[in-house]
């Protein structure tokens, strides 16, 4: 059985919406840290799309990545379509 | 709280291929895709997508989606190749967030417009509705209640609340539109 944990979170790290069972935190420009408040029992599968830019003018590779996981926390980045590290709001689901 | 997750994965061409049910999608332009939320969620769910199914591993890890407008109701998704041109493509998508409260208790409140008196709450007045409702989940119910004193009718002047207390006790306030004159009451109430 697993557990999901997921959020909508804001350019400036608050959380719009959520599972709870959380926190996260601007770690600089384009980057998120979430701590998870119970760990899971192994690593967990992240999965994370920019939401909410605010227009369809946005690009496609708008992208974000999960760089760095643990059963305890993950950190987020987001960016343009350039690679280029800025702030963006991002839905994610974290299973494990 | 209980938690809606639709998933689907859609065609170039915006048709559904695969589901969960509980949505449309409509291809509204060139790489842009409209996902309506057949009952929508209480708050903005979190929405993640990936490019599925190009059909070769030529494709580029760049050809990215973004959602860039997410409500309680809808979703838009774009979809281009890895330089940012949109282009329609196939993807998966999962949307997860809050569909409902679990209620365990909830109250009907009226305010009526008095002449002369205004805004004086009924609950003031010694009139005081409380239904306990302890199955989670939605619910709609139908009040008739003998108002007292005298009420007098006046659609559209006098705002209607009911109060839903969750199971932490905490306490959410909801207009509520629809109003029957014959019986007095309210009807089909209902109880996200």
């Amino acid at each position: 059985m697993s557990t999901i944990v997921w959020g909508s979170i804001a350019a400036n790290a608050t959380i719009t919406s959520s599972s709870g069972g959380f926190t996260v935190r601007s770690g600089g420009t384009g980057i998120y840290i979430i701590t998870f408040a119970a760990a899971f029992a192994g690593i967990p599968a992240i999965v994370a799309t920019q939401n909410n830019y605010g227009s369809t003018g946005e690009s496609n590779v708008d992208g974000v990545a999960v760089p760095v996981i643990s059963t305890t926390g993950a950190q987020v980045i987001t960016g343009d379509s350039g690679g280029n590290k800025q702030n963006r709001a991002f839905g994610f689901i974290a299973q494990g | 709280m209980i938690t809606q997750r639709l998933w689907g994965s859609i065609a170039a061409n915006g048709s559904i291929t695969n589901s969960s049910g509980g949505f449309t999608v409509s291809n509204t332009g060139t790489g842009i895709y409209t996902i309506h939320f057949t009952t929508p969620f209480l708050v903005v769910p979190a929405v993640v997508a990936t490019q599925n199914n190009y059909g070769s591993t030529g494709e580029a890890n760049t050809d990215n989606v973004a959602v860039p407008l997410a409500s309680t109701s809808s979703a838009t998704i774009i979809t281009g190749d890895s330089n940012g041109n949109k282009q329609n493509r196939a993807f998966g998508f999962t949307a997860i967030g809050i569909y409902a409260q679990a209620v365990a208790s909830f109250e009907i409140l009226a305010q009526p417009i008095a002449p002369g008196v205004p805004n004086v709450a009924y609950v003031q007045q010694g009139f005081f509705t409380q239904i306990t409702n302890l199955n989670p989940g939605a619910a709609v119910v139908n009040l008739i209640y003998d108002p007292s004193p005298a009420f007098v009718t006046s659609n559209g002047a006098i705002d209607l609340f009911i109060n839903i207390i969750d199971q932490t006790g905490g306490i959410m306030q909801y207009p509520i539109n629809t109003f029957m004159t014959a019986p007095v009451g309210f009807k089909n109430i209902s109880i996200p």
